[in-house]
């Protein structure tokens, strides 16, 4: 450029001093005279060269996109070329970034923006110090300056009807401000409003969930207006909610929302004498909004204020901690405690993505690598022909985003895929994956994107600038050159990370595997094949205990009709799903204070012990002759009299004043795998069945064959004694068991799955690597043939190769893996995280599957015919 | 002409840039020049009263070149030497035209200012 600018200077001074000669000058003169007219030179050049610049500035920008576009259009055309290739690489990266996009879906959902359709969630605050009052509730909205307003809600299980039919739902009492402080306008009709929340004259208004809406109404418009039953008692539907709105909790899903003050006309159970105006029952959870610039403690400390005025006032009506405790309520989504677990487990799951990501990676990077060694002659001529290195690096990261972003695009499919996989999911709090993280967000697409582009430029790089190294000039000569040796130690490293990073999957997954052998192989001390279980809850129903017993009993009855029933027995609660305890204080046994025993309590019915089969050791079990008004009785298992009675026979003893001890059973496991089976207590359900008998009740039904046969039966037997008695949560005793075991279910099906493809994705590395050295010593292997080594010493020596490349995988993959084993040993049961044979099992699995993979490679080195590998330069 | 080769400064006339941009395109009308042409022509044709200081010519010409106006093509001058010829292009043509239009214009104002009527 500066030379074309003096050249055209240069070329008018000289033109004008010629025609100055010409014209008569003496040459000095001329030239003098030239110069003089032309003015200062080095300020035009300088002027001129300004110019240039300016000029060529802009040029490089119109070709920078102009050649982008040219790039793309290359790289798509070099990927259509090699469909193999570019259908593995695609799949893997989809695998690897559909799985984080999945898991991210899960943090957004779960984390992130957990309550869909409520206005600014960051500025709401929940009272996460157990459920308060309703006087002392809105004493709290009443007196305290620091919330734009302060809602309650609490939900409960209700019978919901329209018409004949009843199912069990979930309502949500809330205060009359609730839509209002959460910010949440109907979607149809209108809230609630502090008007229906009248204090003692709530209006029996509803606002229904978009998803009942939908199911119950098919979406009809006219549903406002038409009435619902609550526990039998009609409420008139005011407002659809939007779609996905839960209130504040990613738990419990309330299919409607009703005042509190028109909560006691459907109140059951233990709500059904409850007075909602005294103090001395917490029962509602307290939401708010802060005001713009009031901090969380300073609301706090006016609550305290409050709360301690309160209880000065009204004590002692006015039990519970002065101490209120607040957090923000997007951290309360899960429940008060649930957020550090779904933290701990969402970040498991990131961690699996992740490795499962960087493995996808490697093995594109490999592939890669393999392809510019194949390349090298043509990315040679290209810079013989004066292409820049920098451009032909550029060309091969676009290649790797074009086909990060078909990955990327692949990848939102996948994640959409196993996030339906995983809606069977629970999260700790019961909420199953589907219900929070359903669809793909926009925020999930942008995610996936930038993963994409991130992988795309930082994995192609590595492999371009190896493969544009201006060694490979040699490739013109020769394929084979040092640069190809450098690449090929590349990807033995990366073929090694593969392996190193699979191990810690598999291992993962052994690890877990083995805990559910050994959970599975526990004696729980019963025998839960075999057994159909149902809950119900009467109090739903408005039954009375005698009219709960005679529902109690006549089911027993028609079940024990069926053909292929052996037993059918009644429990409060079933192994394993959940418990209630009492405290049993012996007759004639005092404990120190502070000792005496809490023991777990179910209360039974029919033949509970052979449904579970539960072998009676001493003594009789209960049976019918328990009834309500015979003398108390129990059942304690073998643990119980031996920490009660200590040995001595605990027949005929007596404890809690007049409960009499008739039988021992053999201990059986309800709650924990392990350790030592813990004390149970059996109690008679007709005994406390005007206490106890309406909360909920599980039937059990041991019977031979197909359970499903069982629970027609038990649905067709409940239809034919109230067809409005709501069947909960029908399953077999087997897989509420399974529930128990779910992280570890979960934890083997996860890392079993990714490792078994990052298996794969190292063992078409290692094929990968190997085929290329056999290709690169043919000439050598044929030297060696010639000289009469034989075709096993060839195999030998490709698979010492391969061997030294996994050995250092399977070494760094143990190391990782166990400290890996130990961040998950709280999951594991009965295995330590360094369980020799899970890590020996799983190094040689990979050895031998990495052998395998070299077998091909070696064969054909074994193959090689001199004449023609010498042939071959 | 060769005893007129040096003029005196004072009948020479200061150009103002746009004017020596208006100079160069109509020059140019009359085909493909290189820069020192352009500068003898308007000199000559100025009867030598227009005297630009001749390297100011090259700032303009580049100038107009980034503009699209003219573009530019190294060849070789009429004695064979490399030269770089300039050359009108569409919208330098279309450039002229809106510029004469607007030097007509005003001069004719600046003449009836001028007349003494």
């Amino acid at each position: 450029m500066t030379a074309d600018v003096d050249d055209e200077l240069r070329f008018h001074v000289e033109a004008l001093t010629n025609e100055l000669v010409a014209g008569g000058m003496t040459p000095p003169a001329a030239r003098a005279e030239a110069l003089r007219r032309f003015g200062d030179v080095d300020r035009y050049r300088a002027a001129l060269n300004d110019v240039g610049r300016r000029q060529q500035r802009a040029a490089r920008f119109d070709t920078f996109f102009e050649t982008i576009g040219q790039d793309v259009a290359f790289a798509t055309r070099t990927l259509v070329r090699a469909p193999l290739f570019t259908a593995v690489a695609v799949a893997s990266l989809a695998l690897g970034i559909g799985a984080n996009a999945a898991i991210f879906s899960l943090a957004d959902a779960i984390l992130l923006h957990p309550l869909p359709a409520v206005r600014e969630p960051e500025r709401l605050a929940t009272l996460a110090s157990g459920p308060q009052s309703y006087p002392n509730y809105r004493d709290y909205g009443d007196q305290s300056t620091a919330w734009e307003g302060l809602a309650a809600f609490r939900e409960r299980p209700v019978s919901l009807g329209a018409g004949t039919t009843a199912h069990l739902a979930r309502v949500a009492i809330v205060s009359g401000n609730y839509f209002s402080v959460l910010g949440t306008p109907a979607l149809r009709g209108r809230t609630i409003v502090p008007d229906d929340d009248a204090r003692g004259a709530g209006q029996r208004v509803a606002v229904i969930s978009h998803g009942l809406w939908q199911r119950e109404f098919a979406g009809d418009a006219s549903v406002l207006g038409r009435k619902l039953e609550l526990n039998g008692t009609a409420f008139t539907v005011v407002g659809v909610a939007p779609a996905g709105f839960r209130g504040p909790r990613a738990v419990g899903d309330p299919s409607v929302w009703i005042p509190i003050n028109a909560w006691p006309s459907v109140a059951t159970g233990e709500f059904l004498q409850l007075d909602i105006e005294s103090r001395g029952w917490g029962w509602l959870s307290v939401i708010g909004r802060l005001r713009p610039g009031v901090g969380l403690t300073a609301a706090d400390r006016e609550l305290d204020a409050i709360a301690e005025r309160l209880r000065r006032v009204h004590r002692p009506a006015s039990p519970g901690p002065a101490d209120l405790e607040l957090r923000p309520a997007i951290q309360t989504v899960m429940g008060a405690n649930a957020h550090a677990p779904t933290v701990r487990f969402i970040a498991v799951l990131a961690a699996v993505a992740g490795i499962a990501l960087l493995v996808a990676c490697a093995n594109v990077a490999n592939l890669q690598l393999a392809r510019a060694a194949a390349r090298a002659r043509e990315i040679g001529v290209r810079l013989a022909l004066g292409a820049g290195r920098g451009r032909l690096v550029r060309q091969l990261v676009t290649e790797n985003v074009v086909l990060a972003a078909l990955g990327g695009l692949a990848a939102i499919a996948v994640s959409r895929l196993m996030l339906r996989w995983a809606s069977v999911v629970s999260l700790p709090g019961g909420v199953s994956v589907a219900d929070v993280a359903g669809s793909v967000s926009p925020r999930v697409l942008a995610f996936t994107l930038a993963v994409a582009c991130v992988v795309g430029v930082a994995f192609g790089l590595a492999p371009a600038l190896q493969a544009s190294n201006p060694e490979l000039v040699s490739a013109l000569k020769d394929a084979r050159g040092a640069s190809a040796r450098s690449g090929l130690k590349l990807r033995s490293a990366l073929v090694a990370s593969q392996i190193a990073l699979c191990l810690v999957l598999l291992a993962g997954a052994g690890l877990f595997l083995r805990s559910l052998q050994r959970a599975l192989s526990v004696d729980l001390g019963f025998r839960p094949a075999g057994v159909a279980v149902a809950s119900f809850h009467l109090a739903l129903q408005r039954y009375d205990s005698a009219r709960a017993q005679a529902f109690y009993d006549r089911l027993a009855e028609r079940m024990r009709s069926v053909p292929g029933v052996e037993a059918v027995g009644w429990a409060t609660s079933l192994p394993f799903g959940g418990d209630n305890a009492i405290v049993v204080r012996p007759a004639g046994v005092t404990f120190p204070p502070g000792e005496t025993p809490v023991i777990a309590v179910t209360y039974v019915a029919g033949d509970y012990f052979r449904a579970l089969r539960i072998p009676i050791v001493r003594g009789r079990a209960l049976d019918e002759r328990d009834r309500a008004g015979t003398p108390g009785v129990a059942v304690i298992s073998a643990a119980m009299a031996a920490r009660l009675w200590s040995g001595e026979d605990p027949i005929g003893r007596q404890f809690n004043g007049n409960i009499t001890v008739v039988g021992v059973a053999r201990d059986i496991r309800f709650m924990e795998l392990r350790g030592r089976p813990e004390p149970y207590l059996y109690g008679s359900l007709p005994q406390i069945i005007n206490t106890l008998g309406l909360e909920p009740v599980s039937l059990a039904v041991r019977a031979s064959g197909d359970l499903d046969r069982i629970h027609a039966a038990i649905r067709r037997e409940v239809r034919a004694l109230d067809e409005r008695v709501p069947i909960i949560d029908p399953r077999s005793l087997e897989d509420q068991l399974a529930m128990v075991l779910l992280p570890q279910r979960v934890g083997a099906m996860l890392l079993g799955l990714f490792g078994v493809l990052t298996l794969v994705l190292a063992a078409v590395g290692v094929y990968g690597v190997l085929a290329s050295v056999v290709g690169r010593r043919t000439r050598e292997i044929g030297i060696r043939v010639a000289l009469g080594a034989r075709p096993g010493q060839v195999v030998g020596m490709v698979l010492r190769q391969s061997l030294g490349v996994v050995a250092a995988g399977v070494v760094i993959g143990i190391v990782l893996a166990l400290s890996a084993a130990k961040a998950i040993a709280s999951l594991l049961f009965g295995v330590a995280p360094a369980d020799l044979p899970t890590f020996a099992a799983t190094a040689g699995a990979l050895v031998a599957v990495a052998l395998a993979a070299s077998y091909l490679p070696a064969r054909r080195a074994a193959r090689v015919n001199p004449t023609e590998a010498l042939r071959h330069e | 002409m060769p005893t007129k080769a040096t003029p005196s400064a004072p009948t020479s006339l200061e150009l103002m840039q746009g004017t020596l941009d208006l100079l160069i395109l109509r020059t140019l009308t009359w085909g493909p020049m290189h820069g020192y042409a352009v500068a003898r022509q308007i000199r000559e044709r100025s009867r030598e009263v227009i005297l630009v200081e001749e390297g100011a010519l090259y700032p303009a010409l580049h100038r107009m070149e980034r503009r699209g106006w003219i573009q530019a093509e190294w060849g070789l001058s009429e004695n064979n030497r490399r030269a770089k010829f300039y050359e009108l292009t569409p919208a330098g043509r279309e450039q002229l035209r809106r510029e004469l239009a607007t030097w007509t214009r005003y001069t004719e104002a600046v003449a009836r200012v001028l007349s003494p009527a």
